[in-house]
């Protein structure tokens, strides 16, 4: 088996954690020998927040307050060092919250490329705003207000869904339309199904 | 910010040590890099990676020396941005953090550098060909940079083909502003 680049993209509350759970368990079991690296935007910088000790944890904190996209500077630091620790030509690899705008989806596109990282797939979990607001509402994390549940849709339908567009029409990307308001079980066997490992 | 061998790695190393900053350059960065024992450190070797640096690699130096040094009392930019991506980041940063900076372009003729280049000639990178790429990566990304800075209005034009004292002189002047 080839190592494998998946990017997941979808709202917040489409599920996309638990999917990249699940897709990793099977990856692990199909191909024991090869690492599988999760890269995690967004756990990474409630993680970062948690700590609050430096200058980089308290601009991450500030944002994660207003419910504001973090800067891009900030995901560049962030993901250059999972970089430079985990990932290299051999491993597989789940990326989720990142990339947020097409600048994002640029410098990855650098770095897939220096690591020999060709082709990638892109899971579209498409979720209509009401079934996510009702999720999010029930979730309830310290950082999901009423206001930053909008602002963050908002960022969502502006910067992240021309992101999918964006990647249709690249070589080297192939987008997978996944209905994501289906049961956690059904959503899992249709992105096996997209990733031919059904 | 200027082409090669306009001098603007004597003069910000002159500046970084009379002032006790912190000197940054791209390349001194990966060769540290290059010795690391991580995947990325490896993957340089491998790669026998040498003047090209991919994007979200320069930007990822510049934005983590930043974020995570002690840089309150200065620091020095030697090659950075040479990317007008890089740029706007690097304006960004600079923005969101409240941190002013100051864009010095060592402005020089292309016969003034290739004249300069060689009579240098340091090693095989020296090399005539060598030279004519480096030129042409300023025409085709670097000056997009500048031009994004100028339009920011942190630009100060310094003619470059005068002596380095001279220069000095003037880089001097423009960060006392």
């Amino acid at each position: 088996m080839r190592p494998t680049t998946v990017i997941f993209i979808g709202p917040q509350g489409s599920g996309k954690g638990t999917q990249i759970e699940k897709l990793d368990q099977v990856l692990r079991g199909k191909d024991p020998t090869r690492r599988v690296v999760d890269i995690q935007t967004g756990r990474r910088f409630r993680a970062m927040a948690a700590s609050g000790e430096g200058y980089t944890e308290k601009h991450v904190q500030a944002t994660l307050n207003t419910g504001v996209l973090q800067p891009l500077f900030l995901s560049t630091v962030l993901w250059g060092d999972a970089m430079r620790t985990h990932l290299d030509n051999e491993c597989h690899l789940l990326i989720d919250g990142f990339p947020r705008v097409i600048d994002e989806a640029k410098v990855l596109e650098s770095a897939l490329r220096f690591y020999d990282r060709n082709p990638v797939d892109i899971i579209y979990l498409d979720t209509p705003e009401e079934v996510v607001r009702g999720r999010m509402t029930s979730r309830a994390r310290p950082d999901d207000t009423k206001e930053s549940i909008e602002e963050r849709l908002r960022w969502y339908r502006e910067e992240t869904l021309p992101v999918v567009e964006y990647y249709r029409v690249r070589p080297n990307a192939h987008v997978h339309d996944i209905d994501g308001t289906v049961s956690i079980d059904d959503v899992h066997r249709a992105i096996l199904n997209a990733l031919n490992l059904a | 910010m200027g082409k090669t061998g306009c001098g603007k790695g004597t003069q910000a190393h002159r500046l970084a040590a009379d002032f006790g900053y912190d000197l940054f350059s791209t390349g001194d960065r990966v060769r540290a890099l290059s010795n690391e024992d991580t995947s990325l450190g490896r993957h340089i070797r491998d790669i026998h990676m040498s003047g090209w640096v991919p994007e979200w690699l320069a930007s990822y130096l510049f934005a983590k020396a930043i974020l995570e040094e002690d840089i309150d009392h200065g620091l020095v930019f030697e090659s950075v941005a040479r990317k007008p991506e890089e740029a706007k980041k690097l304006h960004e940063m600079h923005h969101m953090l409240n941190r002013s900076y100051v864009v010095l372009h060592l402005d020089a003729a292309d016969e003034v550098v290739i004249d300069r280049m060689r009579k240098r000639q340091r090693d095989a990178s020296d090399s005539e060909e060598n030279i004519k790429k480096r030129l042409q990566a300023f025409y085709d990304e670097t000056v997009r940079s500048l031009e994004f800075f100028r339009e920011q209005g942190k630009v100060v034009d310094i003619d470059a083909t005068r002596s380095p004292d001279e220069v000095y002189q003037e880089v001097l002047k423009a960060i006392a502003k």
